[in-house]
């Protein structure tokens, strides 16, 4: 099939959404978030998405479909995140997805969601051999990515906190609020990203020996945390930069060296971390400098979406890899190089 | 008319179709986390039978809540997709007993049931939640924390239909979650260790006469038969601080800051508050303090709490800063 129309649905955490996609040419992208709901707690709560997933999904299915000017009966496949995410959430809708296979008799793809960030790219490029560094709230990884329907290797991972959790822990610690990630990228602008040099997580000469694609971020949530204690009239916008300049530096060291040692030389940032305006700015910067080339999805696509779902369902269909098995199982911790479940 | 009969509020999922109100299918498994893998499974047998459905009809609950909205979005989404209407209904309303008056339970997890009541084919209480202690010690109370466990039988659902239905879900209990106020801050006793940092908060906050190491020192010295110094803290920060002091029946308040940014939250007062009742504890008769004239801020505080100017010293902290005495009787609160 050449352009194969996918609807794909995404629950695995705090957004319900639907993306359509005809090929690789993306019709709708229909995103109702519960972010607000979350904040007062202070972080995600499981309850509460799942709640919201079940609230949301039938108003977005039909946003995206009339959006795209399609109906249900014509599409030729549903693609669902079946993990990894939370539990919950995950099953509101994946049990959307298989009544939409069953009731139209359409195959259904359970696709990995973090695969599903990297995929989103396929709607602006040619898909080709790249390292990919996928970043967000839940994950922190660099992958060699040959073939996103079924060859993806782990290079490197996070040990403990994933990047976009650090951006959620350092901006409570700064008394900014959740989510913390464009809450920081905000006040950084306003900051000196030079004031405070900050430690970069497992990148001592021995590290970058033995683990050089690994991330750690903990030991710098906690540097931050004691400065703080020791500086209580810091600034807290030079802080905010100065913990951001952090993370985007190790990122961007250890996924160009991936890129540049395995002669892959492309690299793809992924994840909503992607959407981090200074790690799109020192990316660019550095990729031209090492003759990498770069590819970001627009902010928009990189957190959590339907889009990138549908994108990968429809790359799956387009290979002729089958369907997932009727009533799938939720994944919750499905590792990166399961691209289809 | 053929109906699709869908409940996933207990362990069980079943999954039925009637043909007016002949059962042609009808498939059950249990598994309290298998709902989702199974019901496609058995919704697909259904429809093998007949691919027609004209309406469907699905328990919303109560439930345990993972389960319950498998049922309920696969109903809607498929309800949908067919372009058919659904119908909810409340899942206890299903349980077929053998009584024409009777109470029916089911597992809520946490040692509670979700129960109901039921008159002449009527539920006159409920849907709710509790103890099976505290609901009923009857005879005529049926299903899980009474007798043997019970599920919503198709038939019944179908009836059910025809008396009340629901079009969001019967959830009965909130999400497990606490929202954290919006600063959470800590009062801890003040220790030494915090005096680097307090130095130089008061450099900051009281520019003109700050207080030395040493004097910090000097006054935890004191502590805790004659002084008694706190800290608030937020993620271990200090935000806040003040001390007491009591020389005979008068107890002094020595100093209580609060960084700007923490401000107008009460915090000072709660301090203050705590100070004051450790102080009176001790047996004072009367509390006195200090103020820079011209903080409005600190002087509105103060008088809310009953303090009252006594007097004045000109020139007190440096020339043209001049010093309002204050004093609160503990007899008068």
């Amino acid at each position: 099939m050449s352009e194969p129309l996918v609807l794909g649905i995404e629950t695995s955490c705090d957004e319900t959404s639907v993306g359509i996609v005809k090929g690789r040419k993306l019709l709708a992208n229909v995103i109702a978030s519960s972010v607000q709901e979350h904040a007062r707690f202070g972080g995600v709560v499981p309850e509460v998405a799942s709640r919201a997933h079940l609230e949301a999904m039938q108003r977005v299915i039909q946003r995206a479909l009339s959006e795209s000017k399609v109906s249900l009966k014509d599409i030729n496949a549903v693609a669902v995140t079946a993990g990894p995410g939370l539990i919950g959430a995950l099953l509101v809708g994946l049990s959307a997805a298989n009544a939409i296979a069953l009731a139209l008799d359409k195959p259904i793809y359970g696709v990995n969601h973090l695969v599903a960030h990297i995929a989103v790219d396929n709607l602006e490029n040619n898909a080709k051999p790249t390292i990919a560094l996928l970043v967000s709230g839940g994950h922190s990884s660099i992958l060699q990515v040959n073939d996103l329907t079924e060859d993806i290797a782990i290079l490197g991972a996070t040990i403990d906190d994933a990047a976009g959790e650090a951006f959620d822990k350092v901006a409570r610690l700064l008394g900014f609020g959740f989510p913390g990630g464009p809450l920081i990228d905000r006040e950084a602008m306003n900051g000196n990203r030079e004031a405070i040099n900050f430690p970069r997580g497992l990148s001592q000469a021995s590290d970058m020996l033995e683990r050089p694609f690994d991330l750690s971020f903990s030991g710098l949530k906690t540097a931050v945390s004691r400065y703080l204690v020791a500086n209580p009239k810091a600034n807290r916008n030079d802080v905010a930069a100065s913990f951001q300049e952090a993370v985007v530096d190790v990122l961007l060291n250890k996924s160009i060296k991936a890129a540049i040692d395995s002669g892959v030389d492309s690299l793809l940032i992924a994840g909503g971390v992607a959407a981090n305006s200074r790690l799109r700015e020192v990316a660019k910067m550095r990729c031209e400098k090492s003759k990498i080339e770069l590819r970001i999805p627009p902010a928009a696509l990189c957190t959590d979406n339907g889009a990138m779902v549908a994108a990968l369902g429809s790359l799956a269909l387009s290979a002729g890899k089958p369907p997932s098995t009727l009533g799938l199982t939720a994944s919750s911790n499905a590792a990166a190089n399961l691209p289809l479940i | 008319m053929n109906t699709l009969v869908i409940d996933t509020s207990t362990d069980r999922t079943s999954c039925a179709l009637f043909k007016g109100e002949s059962l042609i299918y009808s498939g059950f498994k249990d598994g309290a986390t298998e709902h989702a893998e199974v019901l496609p499974k058995l919704v697909a047998k259904a429809l093998n039978k007949n691919e027609k459905i004209d309406r469907v009809i699905v328990g919303m609950g109560p439930g345990p809540f993972t389960g319950l909205r498998v049922g309920i979005v696969f109903a809607q989404t498929f309800a949908s997709a067919r372009e058919i209407p659904w119908i909810g209904v409340c899942s206890l309303d299903g349980i077929e007993v053998a009584a024409d008056e009777y109470l029916v339970a089911t597992d809520a997890r946490r040692k509670e049931v979700f129960w109901a009541r039921y008159k002449d084919n009527r539920r006159v209480l409920g849907p709710a939640v509790g103890t099976p202690k505290d609901i009923s010690n009857s005879e005529k109370a049926f299903g899980y924390g009474f007798t043997e466990p019970l599920f919503p039988s198709p038939g019944k659902l179908l009836e059910a239909a025809n008396h009340e239905s629901f079009t969001s879900p019967i959830y009965l209990r909130r999400p497990d979650a606490q929202p954290t106020a919006t600063r959470q801050i800590e009062i801890r006793e003040m220790a030494i260790v915090d005096v680097p940092v307090l130095v130089g908060l008061d450099r900051e906050i009281f520019t003109e006469s700050p207080w030395s190491a040493a004097q910090f020192k000097e006054e935890l010295a004191g502590a805790p038969r004659t002084h008694r110094y706190l800290v608030a803290t937020e993620s271990g920060r200090i935000v806040g601080y003040s001390g007491v002091a009591i020389v005979g029946d008068v107890a002094d308040i020595h100093t209580l800051a609060v960084i700007p940014s923490h401000r107008k939250a009460g915090l000072a007062s709660q301090m203050l508050e705590q100070l004051e009742k450790w102080a009176i504890a001790k047996g004072v008769a009367a509390l006195m303090l200090e103020m820079r004239e011209g903080n409005i801020d600190a002087q509105q505080l103060y008088e809310k709490r009953g303090y009252r100017t006594i007097s004045k010293r000109k020139d007190y902290y440096r020339p043209g800063m001049d010093a309002l005495i204050m004093r609160k009787e503990v007899s008068s609160e």
